[in-house]
């Protein structure tokens, strides 16, 4: 089985929500749409307070290259545009707009037809007027990605989520298999590439056997690898590495070594978008944790506030300890649940105060040099002895460990025995030596 | 804004939100317990004097870990992280079966106290602590360290290691008159019945608690046979009269070999951090120890050569780092 | 006798040896040190803090008398000092009457600051801040993780029960390391003759303040009218002192309704 060096395999906990269907939220009776929710520029308004919107229009862009289009989730009027509590950034600019509760769709939202006419240009013009970004992670946007500076020649698409907990792009591969295809094949006709390959984890077999016979049947060219069950198997370079055994270096993009990589659930915004022209206004988030009454997953607007999706989930069977947005070894932990889910929300996971004791019981002891993060580093770094810089304070001399290769995913902490805040340390080294 | 939130109850952490159940304390109670096996089958060869040894030395370095870290450093708690006990336990394991009670005391207390407190406690110690304690006793008292009781017959007879019998022939061994040489078949080796330091009684109990150490992952298993395995091919090349022909089993078997390559060795804090420099730390104590047992002055010479290749792990850390990722 | 005898001339012959072999390495291996960078390292003042940006105080006299630096470099070293390194230099480069400045704590809020949630992570300021925007409602306010408190070289500076990092001025040697590492800026140098400092940097507007600190300038000008001098203006919601003008009155402090300045 296809893998790379290094890496984890850690309990997944998805068993909570992996059997349960997409259900489609409510409408919230308001949602609050932060300005900034991807990679690149913020946007300025196109609205004003008092203005009328309807779901999918318009109301936040930017001139900026490197930059996303936000769309209005619900039908209703514009209260006000705050600064408002935001999941990444703490605080950030928001469109707040109260429902008429018709969800009225905008009049550019008709079903496309002869798509096959439709050149490279015009699918990139109708990828950025939807605001579609990658829904992986960094929220990167897709018209930027799928235009790269140098030739490509094989196209990833990632349906590892090896994220423990997650299982929204489970269920959405398992539930709109076609149309993930669909848009697989869009962004195939875009980059204009041959080899199309989707990287699927060992533990999601249904997916992997619903994809292949979709694949035979529609008579797509593509092919689906079956990776190890591992962390971070998801992450763009070690999916490369796993996949086509290439390696990008630090600094690098996937470009660089001719590939491009996609997650699922932007294959299938993408089909939303040219197919039926639905802007990016929605997406499926996993609400899971064990504390939860009934974790799910759930199609959202974008804009509801986390609380509300909790509610939907019945609430909680013991007190929270912990909100995270995104699962729980790359997510942000949040301190109200009084925040909007945003484009990058892949999901919603609670931690009870019993789970948080646990595991931030013992912390900071000292290293024992026991080399457990040195073995499972997926890029080769020596995360202890950048440990032993910050709690030197000798960051001076961290810089010959290669901070900037770090690519964050956590696994260092996760596997260390004397319960170190290795990665954090990395973070501080990367900000100060910037 | 909405006042109503939860804020004061929530807690905030950069990532990862998860961490795996493996504690440091965790790590060293295993140990601890996978050396339990050998100190029963010494109490068993050697006697209840046995058992007082273990524990007086776990005492004292659990006395004195407590003393330096958490009296006078005033740091925190640190005596249930097991370290300390398992430093007494090491060092036990390395003191003859007849040795009196204030040495093991004395022993654990320089083990602790120069063997750790000094260079700042767990984590940042240069040397494998238990071992620091040993070299300080065989330095001290040699006569003491050496007198080695035969199994089964404590207060009778001092028997040589079957490594002294090898090295000094009938005649070196000035204690014993040539009849009373007790001969030693490699079962009994495996098995446990022969002279020897506490710990290194039965090779079969050391083994079996490895084994548990290994397939929980707690220990690669490469260091240990690349230290053992050098000892093998190296005694078998030059441990006979004439070349390939040394009693390479007899090698393995005795001293404290399995102790020191399974236990010692594998320190995570006096050894390399990668798999790879564990494995050039593996072969360079191979290759002192069977220099010293050959041709050195002592029989017996794991202990040097770990604290030697002690000395060589900031070396080989520096030079054995994992592939960039990137890098061809 | 002829064993000992032996002995002793064994030795001898290898002191003697080994002494003509020290003797001509040294002599073959001579460095040329400039005996002028000894002294000037006696002279300065041996915290090694580095905020010269030379590796200790002996690198700092070696860019002296090297005149790769100058003595304006140094924070710490007095007048006094100065100028008898610039004598043994023969050099005079930096103002000799200046005071050595205080590093004073710009912030009163602590625990009188309002919490925006318990920050768990790692304990360090830089991590704390970049946290969710930082784990006090005023974005301006001290995180009091107390990596100040870490950097000072001469432990000048002691977290305090209110929250807050408190800075010993009679150990405060004026480096300006804990200036720099501050990432709410909140750190400042001041003169040692000035004795009052706006204890807050909130540029936030008074109502803001007065929810998320009980201790925050609101802007209330009352300071402003009070001051005999007219040296108080604010500035984008925040009092500013020119500590030029100010000549030690106090009349300020006494009126402040947030008790937001302070005396030193």
């Amino acid at each position: 089985m296809e893998t790379f060096k290094g890496g984890q395999h850690i309990d997944g906990f998805k068993y909570l929500s992996r059997e349960m269907a997409i259900k489609i939220m409510p409408l919230p009776s308001q949602v609050i749409i932060p300005l900034s929710q991807h990679t690149g520029a913020v946007c300025e308004p196109v609205v004003k307070k008092g203005d009328m919107v309807k779901t999918g229009t318009m109301i936040g862009t930017s001139d900026k290259l490197i930059s996303s289009r936000i769309h209005a989730s619900i039908s209703g009027v514009v209260k006000d545009i705050v600064e408002y509590n935001h999941p990444v950034l703490g605080q950030s600019k928001a469109v707040i707009i109260d429902s008429d509760g018709k969800d009225t769709l905008d009049s550019s939202i008709v079903k496309r037809t002869k798509i096959e006419e439709l050149s490279k240009e015009q699918l990139l013009e109708i990828i950025k007027n939807a605001g579609i970004v990658g829904l992986g992670g960094a929220a990167f946007p897709a018209q930027v990605k799928l235009n790269p500076l140098k030739p490509v020649d094989t196209l990833l698409i990632n349906g590892v989520e090896c994220e423990p907990y997650l299982t929204c792009d489970y269920r959405l591969m398992l539930e709109h298999t076609h149309s993930i295809l669909k848009g697989i094949g869009l962004m195939q006709k875009i980059i204009g590439v041959e080899r199309v390959v989707i990287g699927i984890e060992e533990d999601k077999q249904e997916a992997i056997k619903l994809l292949r016979n979709k694949c035979v049947e529609k008579k797509y060219d593509i092919e689906i690898v079956c990776l190890k069950a591992k962390y971070p198997q998801g992450a763009e370079k070690q999916l490369i590495k796993a996949i086509l055994d290439r390696e990008v270096p630090s600094g690098k993009l996937p470009f660089d070594v001719g590939v491009i990589v996609s997650n699922v659930g932007t294959a299938f915004s993408l089909f939303e978008a040219v197919y039926n022209a639905k802007p990016l206004y929605e997406r499926v988030v996993t609400v899971t944790g064990k504390c939860l009454k009934q974790p799910s997953n759930l199609k959202v607007r974008i804009g509801t506030r986390f609380k509300e999706l909790i509610d939907f989930c019945q609430g909680f069977k013991e007190a929270p300890g912990k909100i995270i947005m995104g699962g729980p070894m790359m997510g942000i932990s949040q301190y109200t649940d009084d925040v909007p889910v945003i484009k990058g929300t892949s999901g919603i996971l609670i931690l009870s105060q019993k789970e948080v004791d646990e595991y931030t019981q013992g912390a900071d002891q000292p290293c024992i040099r026991c080399g457990r993060c040195v073995n499972i580093c997926p890029v080769g770094m020596l995360p202890y002895a950048l440990s032993l810089c910050v709690e030197m304070d000798r960051l001076d001399k961290a810089a010959q460990y290669n901070p900037f290769d770090c690519i964050e995913c956590g696994t260092c902490t996760y596997v260390c025995p004397a319960k170190r805040q290795i990665l954090s340390g990395i973070r501080l080294i990367k900000a100060v030596t910037r | 804004m909405s006042e109503k939130n939860t804020s004061v109850d929530l807690a905030i952490t950069s990532s990862p939100h998860i961490r795996a159940k493996e504690t440091t304390a965790k790590i060293m109670w295993s140990v601890t317990l996978c050396l339990i096996p050998s100190g029963l089958v010494s109490i068993y060869a050697f006697g209840l004097s046995v058992l007082w040894i273990i524990l007086t030395s776990i005492v004292c370095a659990m006395a004195s870990e407590w003393l330096f870290n958490c009296y006078l450093q005033k740091k925190p708690n640190s005596l249930m992280d097991g370290s300390a006990v398992l430093t007494g336990l090491l060092l036990a394991y390395n003191l003859p079966a007849g040795a009196p009670l204030w040495m093991a005391g004395l022993g654990s207390f320089v083990a602790i106290l120069f063997g750790k407190v000094v260079f700042g406690g767990l984590g940042f110690n240069i040397f494998n602590p238990a071992l620091i304690g040993r070299v300080f006793l065989m330095a001290s008292f040699p006569v003491l360290m050496t007198r080695w009781p035969a199994p089964f017959k404590v207060d009778a007879i001092t028997a040589p290691t079957p490594l002294a019998v090898f090295k000094d022939g009938f005649s070196g061994s000035p204690i014993l008159n040539p009849s009373e040489i007790i001969h030693y078949s490699y079962s009994d080796l495996f098995l446990g019945l022969r002279g020897g330091c506490i710990g290194e009684a039965s090779v079969l109990a050391l083994l079996l608690g490895a084994s548990y150490l290994m397939f929980k992952k707690y220990i690669s298993w490469k260091l240990p046979l690349s230290f053992v395995a050098t000892v093998g091919i190296f005694t078998w090349i030059f441990g006979g009269s004439s070349f390939f022909s040394g009693d390479y089993i007899l090698h393995i078997l005795s001293g404290g070999l399995i102790l020191g390559a399974f236990y010692m060795a594998t320190d995570y804090v006096t050894g390399p951090v990668t798999i790879q420099g564990q494995i050039i730390f593996g072969i360079g104590c191979g290759i002192i120890t069977s220099i010293i047992r050959l041709w050195g002055g002592y029989p017996e010479g794991v202990s040097y050569s770990i604290l030697l290749m002690n000395m060589g792990t900031p070396l080989i850390d520096r030079f054995v780092k994992p592939k960039r990722f990137g890098d061809k | 006798m002829k064993a000992i005898l032996l002995g002793v001339m064994a030795l001898s012959g290898l002191g003697l040896a080994f002494g003509v072999l020290l003797a001509w390495v040294s002599k073959k291996f001579h460095v040329q040190i400039d005996p002028r960078i000894e002294k000037v390292g006696e002279l300065l003042p041996g915290v090694n803090c580095g905020a010269c940006g030379f590796a200790g105080c002996l690198g700092y006299a070696e860019a002296l008398v090297n005149k790769t630096a100058t003595l304006a470099g140094c924070p710490v070293s007095t007048a006094d000092t100065k100028k008898q390194i610039a004598q043994e230099l023969g050099v005079c480069d930096v103002d000799l009457h200046r005071v050595t400045p205080l590093a004073v704590v710009a912030c009163g809020g602590g625990i009188r600051a309002k919490d925006k949630f318990k920050y768990q992570g790692l304990a360090d300021c830089r991590v704390a801040v970049k946290t969710m925007g930082g784990p006090k409602n005023c974005k301006y306010a001290c995180v009091g993780q107390g990596t100040c408190v870490t950097v000072c070289p001469v432990n000048a500076i002691s977290m305090q029960a209110d929250g807050l990092p408190l800075i010993n001025p009679d150990l405060c040697v004026g480096c300006t390391k804990c200036v720099a590492v501050c990432p709410s800026n909140i750190i400042y140098m001041l003169d040692r003759k000035k004795k009052v400092y706006i204890k807050c940097r909130s540029h936030d507007k008074g109502a803001q303040v007065m929810k998320n600190c009980k201790s925050g300038c609101i802007g209330c000008m009352k300071c402003v009218k009070e001051c005999p001098v007219k040296c108080i203006t604010i500035v984008d919601n925040l009092a500013v002192i020119d500590h030029e003008k100010c000549i030690n009155c106090k009349k300020c402090v006494a009126v402040c309704p947030t008790k937001c300045i302070a005396v030193l």
